[in-house]
């Protein structure tokens, strides 16, 4: 469906992607994940035409997006980072215009247009300018814009970012439904909203991939580790041995020091549960502890988990 | 091409632009209208009242074309552009027909006041006539010029900025001869360079000018106001038009192809 191979770009000397291979399989939800930065906009305005590539090929359902650009983008729908509205339109008008630019048939343009509006929940709006909607509607009306043409590609660069979890909650529904029918590359840095709705992740970390596998296998590997945080009365150098001492324990690591309190984090396989000996390790050191919780793997864990070789 | 000129041209009545523009334009041949009813009870040259309204080009012009592309580069709406299946040909010349439809209604001040001319038993003559015609002509050509100028940069005053400066040499091209022809003359006899007589200088230094001031478009078409066709200040005017859009479009795909 979509193949890219060798994407390469520079910004004058500063490389934002360096050398990007990966496809995308027909009906796929495919999670592109990165930190800020990382090249994933980029990345994604390559693909759909909107950036040139310094070197490297994007064909999407056979076409070639510089060679042949008005057929590759017919199977496009894209929403920016940016959603590209027009303020001083109202949203019917705006779609509208989007449909005439898509080259929608006339005959058919009003009921497409009354579809999707029903479909992503902003028919009540039609008639509004959207320099007054809210952040959520404006996303949404650029999701309607992206689905206009029925295109058989949806491109979707971070389309939660600035939205109340409820809405965030909604996206990911709409995003999930939308794949019945279209072959989707959502870009986030939320990697629990990428586990949640894509079937496949690609991990783009300093304009590389990192890792591209089924979200099962990533979870796996992901969860393969442990993460607690802790708040302990102590000194760090005092119990720093000890917590490394039990079995499992893989890194401790200092995140705060305030009124005698410090705040560590400790990293552990996650096959063993080294909670218990983490409690009996510090109640033998007379070290109070005032707060124990698990937490999720962030981002740079999951980088450095998967690029550090395995054990 | 037709989305993309109706979007353009039904924007500038949704901001203020094609107001003002409409009633500023209104405004000054209002007063040329009304002075020269003032002053010459008899007599009411409108050829020499849209004439009058060429200079104001020089204002107006990077008024209407400021937006048609750095406010989209600006706003981020540009992506829609580039991510359509649309080509940027239709988009150059559906913005340009959009600014020049906006120039073309400017001028119902003028038709109005034609129709006061012709009720109070006035003629409307052919100078009247290829006065607009020449107008309308002009007007392309500095469209495409401040359409470039808005091409190039996402800051609506800088890209009006330098339209300004362009309309103003394109204006000024009759002084600017002059002055660099003499320049020219000036040169040559003090370095001496070819041991030229000072007749050859002379007609050296009018080469240049001449040379120069062929390139003035409003003394090109001024022969229209006078209610004269020529057919060459066309063909200058609008492949100079199509050379500006052509340009215009190039440094649009630019974005598409090239490697930084």
């Amino acid at each position: 469906m979509i193949e890219i191979s060798n994407l390469v770009k520079y910004y004058g000397d500063k490389r934002a992607v360096s050398g990007i291979s990966f496809t995308v399989n027909q009906g796929e939800i495919l999670g592109f994940l990165g930190p800020n930065g990382a090249g994933k906009s980029t990345t994604l305005n390559i693909i759909s035409g909107y950036l040139s590539a310094t070197s490297g090929k994007v064909t999407i359902n056979g076409y070639d997006i510089l060679e042949e650009p008005e057929l590759a983008k017919k199977n496009i729908g894209y929403l920016p980072e940016i959603p590209p509205l027009f303020t001083d339109m109202t949203v019917m008008e705006y779609l509208t215009y989007v449909s005439e630019l898509k080259q929608v048939p006339k005959t058919i343009r009003k009921k497409q247009i009354s579809d999707i509006m029903k479909m992503v929940h902003i028919g009540n709006v039609s008639g509004r300018l959207i320099h007054n909607l809210s952040k959520g509607f404006r996303q949404r009306v650029g999701i309607a814009q992206a689905l206009i043409g029925n295109p058989e590609v949806l491109i979707l660069d971070e389309p939660t970012v600035g939205l109340d979890p409820n809405q965030v909650i909604e996206m990911r529904k709409l995003i999930v439904s939308l794949s019945k029918n279209h072959t989707i590359i959502f870009s986030s840095h939320i990697l629990s909203e990428v586990q949640a709705i894509c079937d496949r992740i690609v991990i783009i970390h300093q304009g590389k991939i990192a890792a591209d596998s089924p979200t099962l296998e990533l979870t796996a590997q992901i969860e393969g580790r442990a993460h607690y945080l802790l708040t302990v009365e102590a000194s760090f150098n005092s119990i720093q041995m000890p917590l490394r001492a039990i079995p499992g324990v893989q890194n401790v690591a200092l995140l705060s020091e305030r009124n005698g309190l410090i705040q560590i984090e400790v990293i552990a396989d996650g096959d063993l549960d080294v909670r218990k000996s983490i409690f009996y390790t510090l109640a033998k050191a007379n070290t109070p502890i005032l707060e124990f919780r698990s937490a999720s793997a962030s981002l740079e864990d999951i980088f450095t988990s998967i690029t550090s070789p395995k054990k | 091409m037709i989305a993309v000129f109706k979007r353009e041209f039904l924007s500038y009545f949704r901001t203020p632009v094609g107001w003002v523009a409409i009633c500023l334009l209104g405004a000054i041949s209002g007063y040329y209208f009304s002075g020269m009813l003032a002053y010459s009870m008899s007599y009411v040259n409108l050829a020499m009242e849209i004439n009058y309204l060429r200079t104001f080009f020089v204002i107006l012009i990077p008024i209407i074309t400021m937006r048609l592309f750095s406010e989209e580069k600006k706003n981020g709406t540009e992506v829609l552009l580039y991510t359509m299946p649309y080509s940027m040909k239709g988009v150059v010349i559906g913005k340009f027909l959009a600014a020049f439809a906006l120039q073309f209604m400017m001028l119902i001040s003028v038709f109005s006041h034609m129709i006061i001319t012709v009720i109070c038993d006035g003629t409307i003559n052919m100078a009247t006539w290829g006065s607009i015609f020449g107008y309308l002509v002009l007007a392309a050509l500095f469209i495409s010029v401040g359409m470039l100028t808005s091409a190039l940069t996402e800051n609506q005053i800088m890209s009006a900025v330098v339209c300004f400066v362009i309309i103003l040499i394109f204006e000024r091209m009759a002084s600017i001869a002059e002055s660099l022809s003499s320049i020219f003359k000036a040169f040559l006899k003090i370095t001496n360079l070819f041991g030229l007589s000072d007749a050859s200088i002379y007609n050296a230094g009018e080469a240049v000018r001449s040379g120069i001031s062929w390139l003035d478009p409003y003394s090109k078409t001024s022969c229209y106001t006078s209610g004269v066709f020529k057919v060459i200040p066309i063909i200058y005017c609008l492949s100079f038009t199509a050379l500006f859009m052509f340009i215009t479009y190039r440094v649009l795909e630019k974005k598409r192809w090239s490697p930084n």
